[in-house]
């Protein structure tokens, strides 16, 4: 019975051989239906590239009606298949064999040759003895292109604990002529590094020659104690600590201060939170280099959380402020919304306010109560009372409030929002195919000196398909001055990526603003991102027509070796009196010298602010400027790192766990559509914690990278302080990243005006 | 008798598997660490033009390692595993592909552009072609408890598809199922792609199960291949946080299977 199938085996293969080089038929299906690439038989002895050609053969009899014109050459590679993929043929049948095929054709002018090398022995599987040997691009000559660190593997020193050091000099030119001076001189200096017993500690100081500042702290985080308590600790400039329930708000916002001075916070296994802060008030300043100028006087906050249950919070924070100098508000109706005596700028205030919080929360459902008492040298003393509930069914996430805050209401010695009461619903529906957003806010003064109103929104998008969608969004306001604006837009992917068209349109009394925006996000290749917008509208503003025109540019890629850039740029002009022409750029080049030391060059180019839309929101201040510059900058900065050491675990997890990275971007979502556009700027210099112990601040592309995180579940929390009013990050800043081993998670986190 | 050998030797292998799971698991994960970006290319060209493209390795590791490169081609198990394999297989590219080096040296941290390219032929036939990038690390020796010392590396496989000239997928639905995954219900449609390039199954599907109540689903982005027929399973969309929904069989799901530029209306019962 073998040796009746070994004479099959060896007739069959004659029989092909003859067939194969007489009438160069097709080898495999996969030539003719499929590009297989053409095989030179020159390559093939010299690199020993083998074929396996039983494995194509099983491709072709699992597609048999697309292998018709196969020829007859092949029926003793397909005896083969039979004994692949029968057991008991092969046991019977091959026990022992060793063939070797060549197979030709001329396809067009390429001559494709197969060589197949079998060899089976008693009781094995075919087996084949050598593996493809790949081709190389320049006989694997190329310049090796590695970012962030060319140094050789020697200079890596592993020994200790991880640490990092980064030391910057800048120096800068500019040419503005205004007031807003974007020059930087002077020194920078940020250590992180861990310790075996006292936590991790951050180090971070500027020395600013021009103009004159000096800010710096030092902050020890996860100080271990015996029973579950850890402490985190800081000296210097810094930010207030604020308890989780002030920090979870929908509705309204409890700032915080940065201060010179110091701060602790204590926390027991997640159910207990103490803080304690003291210092002198003042303000961040500086692009490149964080000043801090201070106001004067002392504030002092304490507060603590208690978690009694999962289910069940109260919390408490109180602040004593005293002769603070606020800084000026050029704005009048600053003054006037908050309904400030009109020197208030220049007074020196002293207040004491206390906040009270209490939450009942399960999987679906969020009530908290909050209650804010404040009281202060320029007017009377005020109480704040409000409820945010959150119910969540299904797709359904719906809110609901009531407020009511007394005229004069602040938290230390900053205003908030005051002189109102009402209530609110929101509800929203979510799914892959239908978004819906619709919310009622009405608002009434509690003085009658404030506005009186009722802000209606709605929103909604609709995918089409997976490639088409269709959305639009509006809001009315109904007070004493009504006011609309609207959009409606199409995304749609396309074959050089996505495009977008949006026409935005806002009204109020006779003043009108429309324009029509065309953007597109470009594929490429690893390494490189490209946006860009046109857009065109017209304006009639006080009897006046002014017609718009404008572009941005936003992108970045590696240039060649370790040489990138990043930036954006816009452009807006109208024919309209007075500024005329809007121009943003923001473009970063960077270079790594070696593996320690890197030059950055950045040219920063802000004139004039963007033709001002009209406001919907009656609940929020005045819209501030929020340009840091009217100027032309060029900073250029000479950068030393180094870092060593071994983690001993990665960022929220144990030491050998697996890993992946995080990476983001944080820009104000102007037209609130969750998507980066073109001429959306980044977010610049903010705070954003990661698992709410691990913090970083975005760089002035918006960007912000933890390299190494544990797989799984991570918080990535917003801090709102340092974004511009009236811009916020909904869901409390908060956003859910998972984390897959081995690969990088990016998050876009879009910033929106405050409703 | 084949039944028997075929599950013993099944047993064998997952039993060595697991064993090895269990030596190398913590090691493993600790000298092994890259990030590969992107994790897939699906790029197109044309005939006797070069591709250039970039993988970006990260080396998240601790210390500095070596990488040793290679092509590989792949296939598709049933469940959509991607099985790694030396040896050419149909459609493979790997003939027209370059690589930039076999080894790498990447610093604690640091970042490696790796280049490499595809030359498809002038009289190239329209088609897709694949195969897979390796990145594999340096060998390293485990010992065991008993101080037996077993070698053993990680790896990494960027899968690459290369479509030339006119290319697309056809797909059609030929049959559907209820199966159950982990004790519970699922409903599966059988997809034939007829065309030449994989797809990958998209779209907006509704459900209605026995007692009215409505869910969203969505087919799973499996790739089907140029020529074959797979599997895949329409998955309900909901939060992952919440517990799946009892459904009441039978369920009909209606909407439209889209791919590529393409869409099909779909409307199945699926009984159990």
């Amino acid at each position: 019975m073998r040796a009746y199938w070994i004479i099959i085996l060896l007739f069959g293969v004659g029989v092909s051989a003859l067939f194969i080089f007489r009438h160069k038929p097709v080898v495999a299906n996969v030539n003719v239906k499929q590009p297989l690439p053409p095989i030179d038989s020159a390559s093939l002895s010299q690199n020993s590239t083998y074929f396996k050609p039983n494995k194509v053969v099983s491709a072709a009899l699992n597609k048999p009606d697309e292998n018709r014109a196969s020829s007859k050459s092949f029926s003793i590679v397909s005896a083969l298949s039979a004994h692949h993929k029968s057991p008991k043929l092969a046991k019977t049948s091959f026990d022992s064999f060793e063939v070797n095929l060549l197979l030709s054709k001329k396809l067009s002018n390429t001559s494709q040759t197969i060589l197949a090398s079998i060899v089976k022995t008693q009781g094995q599987p075919a087996t084949f003895t050598e593996s493809y040997v790949d081709h190389l691009i320049n006989n694997g000559k190329l310049v090796p292109s590695i970012l962030f660190d060319n140094s050789d593997d020697e200079n890596y020193n592993p020994a200790g604990l991880p640490h990092y050091l980064r030391i910057e000099a800048v120096a800068s030119t500019s040419t503005s002529t205004g007031a807003s001076n974007s020059k930087e001189n002077g020194f920078s200096i940020n250590s992180q590094f861990d310790t075996q017993n006292f936590g991790e500690f951050s180090i971070n100081g500027v020395l600013r020659t021009e103009p004159g500042g000096l800010a710096g702290s030092i902050i020890q985080r996860n100080l271990r104690f015996d029973n579950g308590w850890s402490a985190n600790n800081g000296i210097g400039t810094l930010y207030t600590p604020s308890i989780d329930l002030a920090r979870n708000q929908y509705r309204f916002y409890i700032p915080t201060f940065p201060i010179l001075g110091a701060t602790t916070e204590w926390l027991h296994k997640g159910d207990m939170q103490l803080q304690l802060s003291t210092g002198t008030p003042g303000v961040f300043d500086g692009l490149r280099l964080n000043g801090f100028t201070q106001l004067g006087g002392s504030i002092t906050t304490g507060g603590a959380q208690w978690n009694i249950s999962p289910q069940l919070q109260v919390g408490a924070q109180i602040v004593d402020a005293q002769n603070v100098s606020t800084f000026s508000r050029t704005d009048a109706s600053f003054s006037q919304f908050f309904g400030l005596p009109a020197n208030f700028d220049n007074t020196k205030t002293s207040g004491q306010s206390f906040y009270g919080a209490a939450a009942w929360r399960d999987r679906d459902t969020t009530i908290q109560g909050n209650l804010l008492q404040s009281q202060n040298n320029v007017g009377s003393s005020a109480t704040g009372l409000w409820i945010d509930t959150k119910t969540k069914t299904g797709a359904v996430m719906q809110n609901v409030g009531l407020f009511r805050l007394d005229k004069n209401l602040s938290w230390g010695y900053t205003p908030i929002s005051n002189d109102i009461q009402g209530a609110y619903y929101r509800a929203n529906y979510n799914s892959r195919q239908w978004i819906l957003d619709g919310g009622i806010d009405a608002v009434s003064s509690l003085s009658g000196a404030g506005l009186d109103g009722i802000l209606y929104t709605g929103s909604l998008r609709y995918q089409v398909n997976h490639t088409l969608g269709l959305g639009g969004s509006a809001t009315y306001r109904q007070s004493e001055k009504d006011a609309g604006s609207a959009y409606i837009f199409t995304d749609m992917l396309n074959k050089y990526g996505t495009g977008r068209a949006q026409l935005d349109t806002s009204i109020e009394n006779n003043d009108q603003f429309t324009r029509l925006t065309l953007s597109q996000g470009w594929d490429l290749s690893t390494g490189a991102r490209l946006s860009n917008s046109v857009s065109g509208g017209f304006e009639s503003n006080a009897g006046q027509h002014i017609n718009h025109i404008g572009a941005a540019l936003n992108g970045g890629s590696d240039l060649f070796n370790n040489v990138s850039w990043n930036g954006n740029l816009s452009y807006d002009k109208s024919n309209g009196t007075g500024f005329n022409q809007t121009v943003s750029a923001n473009i970063d080049l960077t270079a790594r010298i070696n593996n320690h030391w890197s030059l950055v060059s950045s040219y920063l180019d802000n004139r004039n602010a963007n033709a001002n839309l009209f406001t919907t929101q009656p609940l929020i201040p005045v819209p501030i400027n929020t340009f840091v510059s009217t100027s032309s900058a060029f900073f250029v900065t000479l950068r030393y790192e180094d870092r060593g050491g071994t983690p001993t675990a990665p960022i929220g997890g144990k030491m050998g766990a697996a890993a992946g990275a995080i990476s983001g971007y944080l820009f104000f979502d102007e037209n609130d559509n969750g998507v980066s556009d073109a001429n959306e700027r980044p977010a610049q210099n903010v705070t954003i914690l990661l698992d709410g112990k691990f913090s970083i601040r975005t760089d002035l592309q918006g960007r912000f990278e933890f390299p190494l995180v544990a797989t799984g579940s991570h918080s990535i929390i917003v801090v709102s302080d340092n974004l511009p009013l009236p811009w916020v990050v909904g869901d409390s800043g908060k956003r859910t990243v998972n984390v897959s081993t081995r690969e990088t998670s990016n998050i876009n986190i879009p910033a929106s005006r405050m409703r | 008798m084949i039944i028997s050998q075929y599950l013993r030797h099944l047993f064998l292998k997952s039993l060595f598997i697991f064993i090895g799971l269990l030596i190398f698991e913590s090691s493993f994960a600790d000298d092994f660490a890259v990030i590969a970006t992107p994790p897939r290319f699906e790029i197109n060209g044309k005939s006797g033009a070069v591709i250039r493209q970039v993988i970006e390795i990260t080396n998240a590791s601790s210390a500095p390692a070596k990488y040793n490169i290679k092509t590989t081609d792949w296939t598709l198990d049933a469940n959509g595993g991607v099985e790694f394999t030396d040896t050419l297989q149909p459609n493979s590219c790997r003939s027209w592909v370059s690589l930039e080096r076999l080894q790498l040296s990447v610093p604690s941290g640091a970042k490696y552009r790796f280049r490499f390219e595809v030359n498809p032929p002038t009289d190239a036939i329209p088609g897709e072609c694949r195969f897979a990038i390796m990145i594999e690390g340096d060998e390293q020796a485990a010992k065991t408890a008993n101080g037996l010392t077993i070698p053993y590396s990680g790896r990494l496989g960027v899968i690459v598809y290369v479509g030339i000239g006119e290319i697309k997928s056809q797909l059609t639905v030929i049959s559907s199922e209820v199966k159950k995954v982990n004790e519970v219900p699922k409903p599966f449609i059988h997809v034939r792609n007829s065309g030449n390039a994989h797809g990958r199954l998209t779209g907006f599907l509704s459900g209605t199960d026995a007692v009215g109540k409505k869910f969203e689903y969505a087919p799973s982005g499996l790739p089907i291949l140029a020529g074959e027929v797979r599997e895949i399973s329409l998955d309900i969309q909901q939060q992952t946080d919440i517990p799946l929904p009892i459904i009441k069989y039978p369920i009909t799901i209606r909407g439209n299977l889209e791919w590529d530029d393409k869409s099909i209306p779909f409307e199945q019962e699926f009984g159990f």
